[in-house]
């Protein structure tokens, strides 16, 4: 629920939208990455091409992955025996939005899915081609925390610092009634994860809250948008503290 | 020594919550980054304040959940607990969880 009201569903209206347009069969490139929502759609063709991936996710990511599948899997192999484990492999299923549909909980990625897309372009020369390669770069944070159907997203820790594991042990310490209580070290972790996700909730929602009083014309500067203030974070503390 | 007892009491909070105000301050900073927001001093204060106040609950919940098991320690059971009134909360904890499950297999399998 709280997901939900992170992110407006604009995308899937954009979606319904543009399937009306014909299909060109011939044109879409057989590998094309899914495109975040932010970037504005050039060409019609292109749109549609990405739409029709999304719009029918299990249908099509069968038949246009199925090169990078088999690379992935050639990696993967390689790379599994001497990853670190989910960790890294959550990394890399934030990179390829394609993973996310997938599954969340399998640890699949190879470590360098973008470099492998980036010598595939010679199936493909298109002027295309070299934005697709920025697209992902981009969205797999946005796509992530703004597609409303998307699997809970894997731990970003890496980019985002959550509370250090130190700091929240010795919190959790101060507040038990008895000092006997102990915190097993996978609790802890997960618990790590729950306060990385209230943080970005809090945030997520504050930001939103502010778009809709700048919406409303509440005599918030346009400027003033993208600063979050305290003001707007006690408008939502209350949810926040029921929801969690 | 009571009064002393308190005086020391509060400076230890403060410096607590001091840390606490740093680790948020780089998670919103991480955060912000990304989606282009900013974040004045003010509404970092106030969300260190909030997960400050969340720690207290969520510290007495785990305890009680612990204790309810008769046990001391507090496991994953109990954080999964934590996402009882919000589905997709209860979602992203289970799948955590098994992350973490994952991540140690693979560490002590070799």
């Amino acid at each position: 629920m709280f997901k939900r009201t992170t992110m407006p569903p604009r995308k899937e209206k954009e979606q319904k939208d543009s399937v009306v347009y014909a299909a060109s069969k011939r044109k879409p490139p057989p590998f094309k990455p899914q495109r975040p929502s932010k970037v504005p759609r050039v060409s019609i063709t292109e749109s549609e091409s990405s739409v029709r991936k999304t719009a029918k996710p299990a249908a099509t990511s069968k038949r246009k992955t199925e090169v990078p599948d088999d690379d992935d899997e050639e990696l993967e192999d390689n790379i599994r025996p001497s990853a670190g484990g989910a960790e890294e492999s959550d990394e890399e299923l934030d990179e390829d939005p394609l993973a996310s549909k997938r599954s969340t909980s399998k640890p699949v990625k190879p470590t360098n899915p973008l470099p492998q897309k980036r010598t595939a372009p010679p199936r493909q020369p298109s002027p295309m081609s070299v934005s697709s390669d920025d697209a992902p770069n981009i969205s797999p944070e946005r796509t992530s925390t703004t597609f409303p159907d998307a699997p809970p997203e894997p731990s970003q820790m890496e980019d985002t610092p959550s509370i250090p594991q130190p700091l929240l042990v010795r919190l959790l310490h101060e507040h038990f009634a008895h000092k006997s209580t102990k915190i097993d070290k996978h609790a802890i972790e997960v618990l790590q994860k729950y306060f990385e996700v209230f943080v970005r909730e809090a945030i997520a929602r504050t930001s939103l809250q502010k778009k809709q009083d700048a919406e409303k014309g509440g005599g918030v500067h346009e400027l003033d948008v993208e600063w979050l203030e305290l003001e707007d974070l006690e408008k939502v503390a209350a949810g926040m503290m029921l929801d969690f | 020594m009571p009064g002393l007892q308190d005086a020391d009491d509060a400076t230890k909070e403060e410096k607590l919550k001091a840390a606490l105000w740093y680790a948020i301050g780089q998670t919103v900073d991480g955060v912000a980054l990304t989606q282009d927001l900013n974040a004045t001093p003010h509404f970092i204060g106030g969300l260190s304040e909030l997960v400050w106040a969340q720690i207290e609950n969520v510290a007495q919940d785990l305890e009680a959940f612990a204790k309810h098991s008769d046990r001391q320690v507090i496991n994953t059971k109990d954080v999964l607990l934590l996402g009882r009134r919000n589905e997709g909360l209860a979602q992203i904890l289970k799948s955590q969880t098994n992350a973490v499950r994952e991540k140690e297999k693979t560490s002590t399998g070799r």
